[in-house]
């Protein structure tokens, strides 16, 4: 493994979306959320372009969805 | 001395001051007036030192006032309110609608001759003349001793109250506070959610206000673009009055809510009424320029003239509540209000003189002179406002005739808008009353505005509590049974206006059918969706509705919220959430493990990823570094610059330590990353290599699916790699990503003409003229290769020959560019040079500053192009078309464009620490800058 991969990596200002199952993540970003996603962080978890929030929101909602849109400081514990 | 005893010593030497104006005789019939037999056989200073300690004895003044009859009191009593007063101001408040002038005289001289009215001894004419016979005897101010002051009420309670009309008016305008309520909530909801964006002037904008006025009648169709000019003054009047109460303030040019909001809307609603009344008293509303029979004109330049000011129009509302209050509970009419007025303080509105004191102005004191000469004041005209529909002469109005249609239509017009709009008072509209087109003679109002005046006003309950300040709080509604949640998931709320709080909650989660006395909500998906976005949830929702409507929920209501509450959950968008990536596994549980690490994190995401509490990101970092833990860290508020190198469309490479998924992804969307080139030497860290991609048509094909224009990728390559790219880059990338239209060649061949002739003249020989394709100069043309053949033969048989000239040599290695022979012909250094160390031929380096060069056209773009080449920043004078004065600035160029017609420097300013487009004609100086 070289040293970039073998050190840790802290992100700020990233954008994530938490999904209840897999099965819903597959079918959201089969639409036009899916073009925003930088990667898959689990089978629930995604990261999305943060500069494209307000449009994956905008996507999502036109989509009839009605996603839960937080300021996330992580203070909230597991 | 104590203060008083200092106060009464400066009023007797005011009274002593004032006698010793008077003639010795007139002094003697003032003591004659008092005591008979007092005055005789004395020295007038003797006399004066009587008659002032007569009139500075509160004992003897009491007595004497009550002597006077109703007029002469009532007379004294308006004198009294004021520090001084203008005899023609006294004779308007005594005189009867039909302007009996010699009992007011009569009254006057005898206040005047027992000493209760004193003659200022400021400027005014005929001082101490105890005769008002003479018209210019108006003019004179006068001013009342302290002990009359003391002995005398409020001129109100000596005037009858205006009796109450025969007949009601034909129609009724009621005021309604619950509407005023109802539509400052809505308005403050407004503000809330949309604002108000205000003109450079800080006046609401038009079009926002059309969308107040939307929201006004929420679940109706917006009003049209043509709303009447009556709702734009009632709206503009409920944005004064949020502003005035703090419930609304600006902030950036927008009008948004404001601290004081919960204060107006959870007050009872006398205090509320109050809190507006009292508001309104100093409110930046002018009434007086709403009367549309008047023409605010300028009289002359020294100010104003009569038009009302803001000081003078809150003193007159004050005055103007006073009366209100001490009407009858009936209708009264609105003349009769105005009669009651001009007896009790003439001057509330427009002083009857001007105060030759006030017009200190040395500029404009020929004309204030001119106006204040008492010849001018006698005529007592109006100044700076006249009829509006009327011409020449009939258009002025004079102050002695025309009370009713000036400070009569002001009362008017307050009780008919802003009074109304409070809910303190009912407006009477009756065409058969006096205030008539047709009733001027009888001392009615004429024109068309006047008519749309109201002609009687009562008061309401509410207004009498507010106006006479007999505050009676109403019980408020038992809570339990506010509101009904329907089946159909309309939540009907009961008693709306008197329960501002739980509308403003209801607001969060559901969205406004109509608000009235009752209030319809309607419970919706998306609506439920704003109130958990904003921090409610389900188990607060429902216990809200329940607890005020005192019952369970209908059980399909309450299943259907359940419903959109659990779906709200299934997809949770993290926005500027802080991520920590261990390396695996293992160690993502090591540091959970460790108590003050596992502090700083937060939950868990995937078995090597967990979120950060935001704000102790340095610290984890800290933390692990302390451990010898490498952390590398990315913030993508800061767009990183530097992280790409690029040397070519098909050499763009990343260094491992600015790998990250991120960037990864912007390039993946119009290039391709390509497999390791073991050719490259392995420049990273630990042996790694640069991750590389490459630009093709193909790649660039796929960033139009991704809407990725070419301008933002060759934005994001310089931005990214902080270089230059070289216009054959520029030029292939746009080429491949389709960017420009097709070019257009054609065969054609170059004629150079000799010094002797030029191509104007050849174009005015006709055989020629359609031969010649394109003239680009008096000496160079173009032929098309078709008509070649005919062109040569032309002109061989006009002896003339063709000479074909040799191909120029291909260009050397290392010669100099035409940006470089234009640059070295004006004696510039180029940045080519400067980069390979040579000494620039001209000093420009000499100074801080180098001297700057005029350049235009071909001369000033090829040394343009030239900096550009070379990556040199440029020092350049510019003057854009809009600034008359040019600026200087340090530029570093980006790209030359054509735009419009004209040619364009696009370049990162460092003035303005932004890119720009520098428009070449307006760059008066270039210079290379100094680094």
């Amino acid at each position: 493994m070289s040293k970039a991969t073998s050190a840790s990596r802290l992100y700020r200002n990233i954008a994530l979306i938490e999904f209840a199952d897999a099965a819903l993540l597959a079918e959201v970003i089969a639409g036009p959320v899916g073009r925003h996603v930088v990667r898959r962080l689990s089978e629930t978890i995604i990261v999305v372009d943060h500069a494209q929030v307000d449009a994956v929101v905008k996507s999502l909602r036109k989509g009839g969805y009605t996603p839960r849109v937080t300021l996330t400081t992580g203070e909230e514990r597991p | 001395m104590t203060a008083i005893g200092g106060a009464a010593g400066k009023q007797r030497e005011r009274l002593r001051n004032a006698l010793d104006g008077y003639a010795a005789s007139d002094i003697a019939a003032m003591l004659e007036a008092h005591s008979p037999g007092a005055g005789a056989a004395r020295r007038k200073s003797e006399r004066i030192d009587q008659l002032v300690r007569i009139l500075a004895d509160p004992e003897f003044i009491r007595r004497a006032v009550s002597l006077l009859t109703p007029l002469g009191r009532s007379l004294l009593a308006v004198a009294a309110r004021a520090e001084r007063i203008s005899l023609s101001a006294l004779f308007l408040a005594g005189e009867n609608a039909e302007g009996d002038e010699p009992p007011v005289r009569r009254e006057l001289e005898a206040l005047l001759r027992r000493g209760l009215l004193l003659i200022d001894d400021r400027e005014t004419p005929g001082r101490g003349e105890l005769s008002l016979v003479e018209p210019v005897a108006r003019l004179r101010w006068v001013w009342t001793p302290a002990a009359v002051r003391e002995a005398l009420p409020s001129p109100l309670e000596l005037v009858p109250a205006p009796p109450p009309t025969e007949r009601e008016p034909a129609k009724a305008a009621p005021g309604s506070f619950a509407q005023l309520r109802r539509d400052l909530y809505l308005a403050i909801r407004f503000l809330k959610t949309s604002g108000i964006r205000c003109t450079r002037v800080g006046e609401p904008h038009r079009t926002d206000l059309r969308k107040l006025q939307a929201a006004l009648s929420p679940g109706q169709a917006p009003p049209r673009r043509a709303g009447s000019d009556a709702l734009d003054s009632r709206l503009l009047f409920l944005v004064r009055l949020l502003e005035a109460t703090g419930a609304a303030r600006e902030t950036g040019g927008m009008l948004r809510v404001g601290p004081g909001t919960d204060a107006l809307l959870n007050q009872t609603e006398v205090v509320a009424a109050r809190a507006l009344y009292e508001a309104w008293l100093d409110l930046d509303w002018d009434e007086f320029r709403r009367l549309t029979h008047l023409t605010i004109e300028p009289w002359s330049y020294a100010g104003p003239g009569d038009v009302p000011q803001r000081p003078q129009l809150a003193r007159a509302r004050r005055s103007l509540a006073a009366a209100l209050a001490t009407l009858p509970d009936a209708w009264v009419s609105v003349d009769a209000l105005a009669a009651l007025l001009r007896r009790t303080d003439p001057e509330f509105l427009v002083p009857r003189m001007t105060d030759p004191a006030a017009a200190t102005n040395a500029y404009y004191s020929a004309h204030a002179s001119y106006y204040q000469s008492w010849q001018v004041q006698e005529q007592g005209f109006y100044r700076g406002f006249a009829r509006t529909e009327a011409r020449g002469r009939d258009r002025r109005l004079r102050k002695d005739r025309d009370w009713t249609e000036v400070e009569g239509a002001f009362i008017a017009q307050v009780v008919g808008e802003p009074l109304r709009w409070l809910g303190l008072v009912d407006a009477g509209y009756d065409a058969a009353a006096a205030r008539t087109p047709d009733s001027a003679d009888s001392g009615g109002l004429r024109g068309r505005g006047e008519a749309e005046l109201p002609a009687a006003l009562r008061l309401t309950a509410l207004g009498r509590q507010v106006l006479t300040g007999d505050l009676v709080a109403a019980p408020g509604a038992p809570a339990g049974n506010r509101l009904i949640v329907q089946p159909n998931f309309e939540v009907l709320v009961l008693d709306a206006l008197a329960d501002f709080e739980l509308l403003a909650a209801l607001d969060a989660f559901a969205d406004p059918v109509s608000v009235d006395r009752a209030a319809i909500y309607r419970l919706s998906r998306p609506a439920l969706v704003r109130g958990l976005d904003a921090g409610w949830s389900e188990e607060r929702i429902i216990a809200l509705l329940e607890g005020e409507s005192g019952a369970p929920l209908p059980q399909n209501v309450r299943h259907t919220l359940h419903g959109w509450a659990a779906e709200y959950d299934r997809i949770h968008v993290h926005r500027d959430a802080t991520l920590l990536e261990a390396p695996d596994r293992a160690s993502l549980d090591r540091w959970l493990a460790q108590p003050d690490v596992a502090s700083l994190l937060g939950r868990r995401l995937t078995p090597t990823a967990a979120l950060v509490r935001a704000s102790s990101a340095e610290a984890l970092e800290a933390a692990l570094l302390n451990r010898g833990v490498e952390v590398w860290t990315t913030d993508y508020a800061l767009d990183a610059p530097r992280v790409l190198d690029y040397t070519g469309p098909d050499r763009v490479a990343v260094w491992p330590e600015d790998d990250e998924p991120y960037l990864r992804y912007r390039l993946d969307r119009f290039a391709d990353r390509q497999p390791g080139r073991p050719d490259q030497p392995a420049p990273g860290p630990a042996g790694e290599r640069r991750l590389h991609y490459r630009i093709t048509r193909t790649s660039l094909a796929r960033a139009r699916q991704h809407d990725l224009s070419i301008d933002e990728i060759l934005s994001f390559l310089r931005y990214k790699s902080r270089t230059s790219l070289t216009a054959d880059d520029v030029l292939t990338l746009r080429g491949w990503a389709g960017y420009y239209p097709p070019f257009h060649y054609l065969p054609v061949r170059a004629v150079e003409l000799p010094p002797t002739v030029n191509w104007g003249e050849l174009g005015r020989i006709k055989a020629l003229r359609p031969l010649i394709y394109r003239v680009l100069s008096a000496s160079l043309a173009l032929v098309i290769e078709n008509s070649w053949p005919r062109f040569r033969d032309e002109l061989a048989a006009r002896g003339i020959v063709l000479d074909e000239l040799p191909p120029p040599p291909p260009m050397e290695e290392g010669a100099p560019s035409p940006a470089q022979r234009a640059a070295g012909s004006l004696g510039l250094a180029t940045a080519r040079e400067l980069l390979n160390g040579h000494e620039p031929r001209q000093t420009l380096r000499d100074t801080r500053r180098p001297a700057l060069k005029k350049l235009a056209g071909r001369a000033l773009l090829d040394f343009i192009e030239e900096a550009l080449d070379s990556e040199a920043p440029l020092l350049i004078e510019y003057r854009n078309q809009r600034d008359r004065r040019p600026t200087k600035r340090v530029i570093e160029p980006r790209e030359v464009e054509a735009s419009g017609g004209a040619q364009y420097l696009r370049a990162f300013c460092r003035l303005r620490q932004e890119e720009r487009n520098f428009r070449l004609s307006g760059i008066l100086g270039v210079a290379l800058a100094e680094e």
